[in-house]
């Protein structure tokens, strides 16, 4: 295994998986649904149908344009797929507290979104 | 930053007019990349934002680029994601497409086509501009 100087594992749904100092995945393969509720149990989240969804079009926003959105684009393509009356942030605040953008993207197992303030 | 620095000396009622001049292909160099980050995090503070794509910047715009041959991020994926940061100002100049020999029909971006005299307009009309 390499072995770097910013190097951290964890052991995560019973692997070791590279992550970086904030905890989020270095490597996409590594995500898993298991790994997805052993991050949000970290970050004090019980995942319910609702934050699945949101997961899975982050997922998909990601695929699509190859970064991890900030909080306007999350909430306009939520908006868009999820329906108007989830497009707000207080509704994202709510599932992935204290900051939707980034909590959700580390749940996610994507890079931290770089141009959340 | 100084966007940041920007921002406090700017009022919340008078938005600056930015406009971010791209001139790099894509994957020569990591400005390409570096601008998109730099556009990203300006659209948080919500000024008046728009982009230029000028001399060899113009091969950022063209479609089926396949950047993970090289282990990179591909810029044409990631332009296709501003509009859902409410960037729609976008612009492209004509000379430059033609001198590189680039039809409309290898850009997928919905962008403005201008020519040299108006796109000289439009680089006077700005508050600042941020050449990459």
């Amino acid at each position: 295994m390499k072995k770097g100087k910013q190097h951290n594992t964890k052991q995560l749904a019973g692997k070791n998986i590279d992550v970086d100092k904030e905890g989020y995945l270095r490597h996409l393969d590594d995500w898993s649904e298991g790994v997805a509720e052993c991050i949000a149990q970290e970050e004090g989240i019980i995942l319910t149908q609702d934050h699945w969804a949101v997961i899975n079009l982050l997922r998909e926003f990601y695929h699509t344009f190859d970064v991890s959105p900030a909080m306007r684009p999350l909430v306009k393509y939520v908006g868009i797929h999820l329906g108007k009356e989830k497009a707000n942030s207080i509704y994202l605040l709510t599932l992935f507290p204290p900051s939707p953008a980034r909590i959700a993207s580390k749940i996610a197992g994507l890079p931290r979104p770089a141009n959340c303030l | 930053m100084m966007m940041a620095a920007e921002g406090n000396t700017t009022t919340m009622n008078a938005p600056k007019k930015l406009l971010f001049v791209l001139r790099q292909a894509p994957y020569g160099s990591t400005l390409a990349k570096d601008a998109l980050d730099a556009i990203l995090a300006t659209s948080a503070y919500e000024q008046d934002l728009s982009i230029a794509f000028i001399d060899d910047g113009v091969f950022q715009l063209i479609n089926n680029q396949q950047s993970e041959l090289i282990d990179q991020k591909n810029i044409a994926r990631i332009l296709s994601a501003l509009p859902l940061y409410d960037i729609t100002q976008l612009f492209v100049c004509a000379a430059s497409l033609a001198e590189r020999g680039i039809t409309l029909g290898a850009i997928s971006e919905d962008i403005t086509v201008l020519e040299p005299e108006a796109l000289r307009t439009l680089l006077s009309q700005q508050d600042h501009l941020l050449s990459f």
